[in-house]
Order: C-alpha cells, then sequence, then structure tokens
C-alpha cells in the first residue's frame, strides 16, 4: 500500500502527533472566538442571573432569592409589554417573510433591471436606523406630515398615526376609549410595525434569492416534465426546498423581533430624557420596558430579572420552532453537498 | 483534514492568544481611561475630571470657563468632558460605578439620578464642604436663589441636607413670535386667559393653524398646579397630591385648549420646528431651548421669550442639572471638584455663564454685575424672563421615586387631554398608581 520511506515519514510524523493529538488545531481555531463568546456572552448571561438574585439599584445589595422574578411577574406593566411585544412580532415576521419572499420571486423572473431592484429594496436595510426613524416619524407627523397631506387630498379625515393610543379595532369601530386586549395594538404600535417591516423586507428578500438560486435546475426541469407548473410548482417544489431558508428566517426574524429597540426607540423617543413607548405605553416593548426599570429606574436587579425572563421565553420559543422544523424542513442533502444544517 | 506537528499547533495557539488579547484590549475599559477618575496629580496639578452633558455651543461655553478655573489657579485642573446627553451621561456614569472608577465629579442631569446616587452611597453631600474651611458664608448661600437650594436638598439621616450644587439651571418660560404678535396687533398674554384670547385672534386672523404645540409632560401641568395652589407630591414625599381640585382644573384647562383645538399635541421636540415654521405663535419649554431655535430660525422672525403666564398665582417650574462629588475620589479631590463648583456660582462667572448659555444665573447678586446690565439693557426681555426665579419650584426629584411616577403622571395627563378619560378620573387613577409606588419604596 505504502513505500518503505513513506512509512517511515508517517511514523515521524505520528510521533510529532502523539502529544497533540490532531483535534486539538481545530480547538486553538475555535480558541479566539470561543474566548469572546465567554467573556461577552457567557460571563455576563451568569453575571446578570446573579445581578437579578439581588437587590441592585446602582450597587450591588443584599440577596433577595427569586423576589425580583416575582416584582417582575406581579407588574401589570410586564405583561402589557408581553402583550405589545407579541402584537409585534405578529404584525411584523410573516409579514415580512410573505413580501419577502414575493420580491425574491419577483426578482428571481428574468427581468429588465434586476440588480437595480435588488439594490433598492435592500438599501433600507443597510440605512442607518436613527435617521430612518427620524424621516419615518416626519412622514408620520400627525399635524404636518406627508401622510396626513395625503389623505386630505384625498378629502378623508387625518389620522393621529405615532400619536394614536387607541387600538385599531376600536377606531374602527369608532371607538372612544383604550381597550388594551379587545382593541387590538394601537395605531402608533402599527405604523411602528410598517416601517419595521419595510426595513427588513429587503433583507428577507436578497436571503430568499439565495435559496432560489441555489434549487437545482434538474430538480425543476423534472418537476416541470411531470407535469407540475406554476402554483403547484411552487407550492410543491420551490417552496419546500426552501424549507430551509424559511426556517432560518422565521428563527432570525422572530428573536429579532423580540429584541428590536433601536426602531422602536426613535420612533416613539419623548422630548427630554423621558421613557420612549408612548403614547400611553402602546408601543412599550418589552426591551424598552427592561431599558427604562435599568437607566431611567434604576432598578438594575429588577432589569435583569426581567431580562431573564425574556430570554427564558425566547429560548422556549426557539426550541418550539425547532421541533416543528424537525418535521417540516426539508434539506436537499443528497443532491448539493453542504446543504445540511 | 489538516495536520498539525508542535511547531505549527504552538503558532496557530499563539496567534489565537494574541487576537484575543488584542481584541480585549480593545473592547475593554471605557474610553475615557481610567486613572484620572479618581484625581491624578500631574505637574504639581491634581487632575478633577467632570463629566458633563452640554454639546455643542454650550459645551464651548462651559469649556471656556473651565479653562479660566484652570488658569485661575494652581492646585487643580479640571478636565471637563462631555460623555453624551443627561441620559447617556447618565450610562456613563452607572458604567463607570459598576467598573470601579467613577469621575470625580459630574453633571447628574437625568431624572432622579442624584436621589439614587444618594441612596446608593456614591456621593458626598456638598453641604459638608459648604461648612467646611473652604465653605461658604451664611450670606453668600442666601444669596443663591431659594429655587435652587430647595432642589438640591434632600433628607439625609432625617435633616434635610444640600447634597449636589446648582449647576446649569433652566425655567419653564412661554416663547411666542414676537412679529407675529406685533403683526396682529396682540399683547404678550400675562394671564392664562390672554393666552386664550390671543392665541384665538391669530388663529382667526389665518396667521396660524393653532395657538400651541405641545409634547405632553408633566413640567407643564405641575407649573398649573402650582398655580392654582396644589402641589405634586405631600411634603413628606409618600403621597400623590396631584388629584386635588387644583390639579383637576390644570388638567381641565389643557384638556380644554385641545378640545378647542388652540392646542395640538407633538412628538418629542417637533414643536420647536412648528414654531420656526409658523404653524404656531407660542410654546411652554425651558428657557434654554432659545439656543435650539434661534439656531433653526435664523432670524426669520423676532423670538420673544415671556415669564410663564399667570393663573390665580405666578409659578413656574426649574430644569437642568446639578453637581455632584462622588465619594470615591480621594479628599484632596473632592476638595478641587467642590473648589470648581463654589467658583462657579460665583457673580462673575455665574453671570458670563448666563449671558452666554441663556442658563439662570445661579445668585441674586449676579443680576448687578455689569455683564447681566448689559444683556438687559440690550435684551430687555431677558431681565423678564429671570424675573420668574422668584416664584420658580423645582420638580419633586429629590423624591428618589420620582422617576417612576412621574410617566404614570405624563400618561394620566395625556389620556385627559385627548379625551380618553375625565381629568379627575385620571388624575385619581394616577394618584392611586403613585401612592403603591412611592410607598413601596
Amino acid at each position: 500500500m505504502a513505500t518503505g520511506q513513506a512509512t517511515l515519514r508517517q511514523a515521524g510524523a505520528a510521533r510529532a502527533r502523539r502529544r497533540f493529538p490532531r483535534p486539538l488545531g481545530a480547538y486553538a481555531y475555535l480558541l479566539p472566538a470561543s474566548l469572546l463568546l465567554a467573556a461577552f456572552q457567557v460571563y455576563p448571561l451568569f453575571y446578570g442571573a446573579y445581578v437579578s438574585l439581588h437587590r441592585w439599584g446602582l450597587v450591588p445589595g443584599e440577596f433577595v432569592g427569586l423576589a425580583n422574578y416575582r416584582a417582575v411577574l406581579a407588574d401589570p406593566d410586564f405583561w402589557h409589554s408581553l402583550l405589545v411585544t407579541l402584537f409585534y412580532v405578529l404584525g411584523t415576521v410573516p409579514v415580512e417573510m410573505i413580501l419577502g419572499f414575493a420580491l425574491a420571486w419577483l426578482l428571481f423572473q428574468p427581468i429588465r433591471g434586476r440588480a437595480l431592484f435588488r439594490l433598492l429594496y435592500f438599501l433600507p436595510y443597510v440605512t442607518s436606523m436613527v435617521a430612518l426613524g427620524l424621516v419615518w416619524s416626519w412622514i408620520f407627523n400627525a399635524n404636518f406630515g406627508l401622510l396626513n397631506a395625503l389623505l386630505r387630498l384625498l378629502h378623508l379625515a387625518p389620522l393621529n398615526w405615532l400619536l394614536e393610543p387607541r387600538g385599531i379595532l376600536t377606531l374602527l369601530r369608532g371607538g372612544t376609549h383604550l381597550e388594551p386586549w379587545t382593541g387590538g395594538p394601537s395605531l402608533a404600535l402599527l405604523c411602528v410595525a410598517a416601517v419595521t417591516v419595510w426595513y427588513y423586507a429587503g433583507l428577507h428578500a436578497v436571503v430568499y434569492l439565495a435559496g432560489l438560486s441555489a434549487v437545482p435546475r434538474e430538480v425543476l426541469e423534472a418537476a416541470r416534465i411531470d407535469g407540475a407548473a406554476g402554483w403547484r410548482l411552487l407550492r410543491r417544489v420551490i417552496l419546500p426546498l426552501l424549507s430551509p431558508t424559511t426556517y432560518f428566517l422565521a428563527v432570525v426574524a422572530t428573536v429579532g423581533a423580540f429584541q428590536s429597540f433601536a426602531l422602536v426607540y426613535t420612533l416613539t423617543a419623548p422630548s427630554g430624557g423621558g421613557a420612549a413607548g408612548g403614547p400611553l405605553e402602546t408601543t412599550k416593548v418589552v426591551t424598552l420596558y427592561i431599558f427604562n426599570a435599568f437607566y431611567s429606574e434604576f432598578r438594575v436587579g429588577y432589569a435583569q430579572a426581567a431580562a431573564f425572563l425574556l430570554f427564558v421565553l425566547l429560548l422556549g420559543l426557539t426550541l418550539l420552532q425547532m421541533r416543528f422544523a424537525a418535521r417540516r424542513v426539508t434539506y436537499l442533502g443528497g443532491l448539493q453537498g453542504g446543504n445540511e444544517p | 483534514m489538516k495536520r498539525y506537528d508542535r511547531r505549527e499547533f504552538l503558532r496557530l495557539g499563539l496567534y489565537s492568544s494574541v487576537a484575543v488579547g488584542w481584541l480585549l484590549a480593545g473592547c475593554g475599559p471605557l474610553p475615557t481611561g481610567g486613572s484620572a477618575h479618581t484625581g491624578a496629580a500631574r505637574g504639581g496639578l491634581l487632575d478633577i475630571s467632570f463629566w458633563h452633558g452640554n454639546s455643542g455651543p454650550l459645551g464651548k461655553i462651559l469649556q471656556t470657563l473651565t479653562d479660566r478655573f484652570n488658569a485661575s489657579q494652581d492646585k487643580y485642573r479640571i478636565k471637563a468632558e462631555f460623555v453624551g446627553d443627561y441620559t447617556t451621561l447618565n450610562q456613563k456614569i452607572m458604567a463607570a460605578v459598576a467598573a470601579g472608577s467613577p469621575p470625580v465629579a459630574a453633571q447628574a442631569g437625568a431624572y432622579g439620578a442624584v436621589a439614587q446616587y444618594l441612596k446608593d452611597g456614591l456621593i458626598v453631600p456638598v453641604g459638608k464642604f459648604v461648612d467646611g474651611s473652604d465653605g461658604l458664608s451664611p450670606d453668600s448661600v442666601k444669596d443663591i436663589f431659594p429655587g435652587f437650594i430647595e432642589d438640591n436638598t434632600f433628607t439625609v439621616d432625617g435633616k434635610p441636607t444640600l447634597v449636589s450644587w446648582p449647576f446649569n439651571k433652566s425655567v419653564l418660560v412661554l416663547y411666542y413670535n414676537g412679529t407675529m404678535l406685533q403683526e396682529a396687533g396682540v399683547d404678550v398674554p400675562a394671564s392664562w386667559d390672554d393666552f386664550v384670547s390671543a392665541s384665538q385672534r391669530l388663529m382667526q386672523a389665518g396667521k396660524v393653524p393653532a395657538g400651541i404645540g405641545w409634547t405632553p409632560a408633566s413640567d407643564w401641568f405641575a407649573a398649573l398646579l402650582l398655580q392654582n395652589g396644589g402641589t405634586l407630591l405631600s411634603p413628606d414625599g409618600r403621597q400623590a397630591a396631584f388629584a386635588s381640585d387644583a390639579g383637576v382644573r390644570a388638567l381641565t384647562f389643557l384638556q380644554e385648549l385641545y378640545q378647542r383645538k388652540i392646542m395640538y399635541l407633538t412628538k418629542s421636540f417637533d414643536w420647536q420646528n412648528d414654531l420656526v415654521q409658523r404653524k404656531i405663535a407660542f410654546a411652554v419649554s425651558t428657557i434654554v431651548s432659545q439656543q435650539y431655535i434661534q439656531q433653526d430660525l435664523k432670524g426669520a422672525f423676532d423670538l420673544g421669550v415671556a415669564p410663564l403666564p399667570a393663573g390665580e398665582r405666578k409659578a413656574t417650574v426649574l430644569f437642568g442639572s446639578n453637581g455632584v462629588i462622588f465619594a470615591k475620589a480621594s479628599p484632596e479631590a473632592q476638595a478641587g471638584a467642590w473648589a470648581f463648583f463654589k467658583w462657579w456660582a460665583e457673580p462673575e462667572q455665574t453671570a458670563w455663564w448666563s449671558v452666554n448659555s441663556h442658563y439662570l444665573p445661579l445668585r441674586r447678586s449676579a443680576l448687578d454685575t455689569q455683564l447681566l446690565k448689559g444683556l438687559f439693557a440690550k435684551d430687555p426681555r431677558q431681565k423678564v424672563a429671570l424675573e420668574s426665579l422668584d416664584w420658580a419650584h423645582p420638580m419633586p426629584d429629590n423624591v428618589a421615586a420620582w422617576v417612576r411616577v412621574d410617566p404614570v403622571l405624563t400618561d394620566a395627563i395625556t389620556k385627559a387631554v385627548t379625551g380618553l378619560a375625565s381629568p379627575r378620573d385620571a388624575l385619581s387613577a394616577a394618584a392611586e398608581q403613585a401612592d403603591a409606588i412611592l410607598q413601596a419604596s
């Protein structure tokens, strides 16, 4: 099988390897990233857990066990912020994904100026969120904004947009009261969700586009020969082949929406140093709730407890998505190497 | 897969460690550096770090004064450092405290920051220095406007104690479009009744779509409440007092302004643009806003500043930030910070600061300086605004839990103004919530 010389060389190499078994090389490569993760992710996680078990203003106080967690769970504002977050997630993630896929499908067709359209749809994603927030604030301006000017032009009644705390269902019914559960998300939250969708749809489109480009032509041709076309081709062949992409986007977008902060903050920031999340806390997503407890109310231990509860919630949600995905996601392992998760 | 011999392996390890070390160092401590915080001596001068939140033109004015202090003596060198707006400043202080290296002194601008720093034992009450060997005479203390002393006095061990030092202070005033008022022959309103009729006349004449734009906050309501003889909290700070008749009348007034379309609501600082673009004739804000409004106005019209119109009596509220000295600093550094604060409040300096920044002078005798007399001769309105200092009161941010009560009150105000609740119901519900917060803390 091998010549004597080669055997000798191998024996020498084996001697050198004996003290440093092969996988150590891989560990060396992993070391920098692991240390960074340990320093900036794992350590803060445990430290945060430690803080959350203490009465902690700006400086460490006494150990209080789970009192902070109990206080968070007993605070109706926390539950309200979770409801707001739920409205926000439901109003953004599915819309972003459907819109993103639709855009990707259109851009996948052999049309003129594809590159330009791709650029246009992706542009919001590479623009500063804070700058976008300010521009959209001006568009939504209740008194002199672009949207209300448009409504007036069409002889429609102007709306309060980002200043409207009433739920959209209440508004549709012409109601004048606040109904946090039955009134639906506030118009203000809907505005924030719309800007979020506008911001992320391009990103989703680009990821879907990559997925579409990776669908093997042979499979499509085979499907066509078997008589699949149009909607059936899309639904029975392409969408299942794209399921890893959909799964990836769903997980990332859901976690992202639960954690979104900058856009909501900019769109709802008050004057002075007050708390964002207005009007009447109807856009106060859970991250704003945590931020507020931490930086405005100086309740560090309490805020940590709230952040931990969010972490647990997200972890549970991601595990659920994984279980769901295990049955629904099709990986094209056999046809294309390197497509495994 | 690649295999590794010893040399390769060691080289990889070295690379990894260097890369990690470099990254950790790069992302390590606060950008402001550590050693100077606790007061480092250099060339015979003791460095005193002072963090502040005055950006742009205000920051330059602050730096000019700081340079003068440094030139005026040979013991200390104040290193003034802009670290971001009040919210960011507070975040940086929180981070620096957690890292164990707070500055020697800082502005405490965020709502309730002084109360929290005090509660956590992070600062030394400046009263200690006022009464100390390098202190202030009782006459000198009396010369400082009473609202500023009230604002910085906290209960420590059951005794009223001066904890922080007035630094950059402002007051709620009325802004108006002077050119528009003059053209329409409308007088500057001295009472709220005048304000309503002036707004209506300007609206009817087609000069503006509305009299005033306002972003709901507790400050204007508080001023109206004080004018009606009410207070926000009980004297001991343990109970909400704003749901009184005085409060209901104050909120009803604001609600009527909105319902009669004399006032519309804005978000953030949008009302500033609206005033500049002649969408409104009036605005209620702190006296320092003129820095920013003038910047946008570029002389398009004459911006007027007047004391807040009066209700049953005259009253307005104070804003701005106070200086604190951190307990972690060495006694020498603390003495240096105090020397700076004391110097800052002297008539010449506070007058110069006021003339240039539009913040308020800290003491009465500053009004007699050539600097302020010159300003009043040139622009009499500035004097008028300063006169409201005699009836200015602080917001209750010397009550630590006020940071949590204020948003509750602001929401109640928004609800009532926009007609989602009656003023009495909104205030009663907010008071109930506020009481729970105040009693739990």
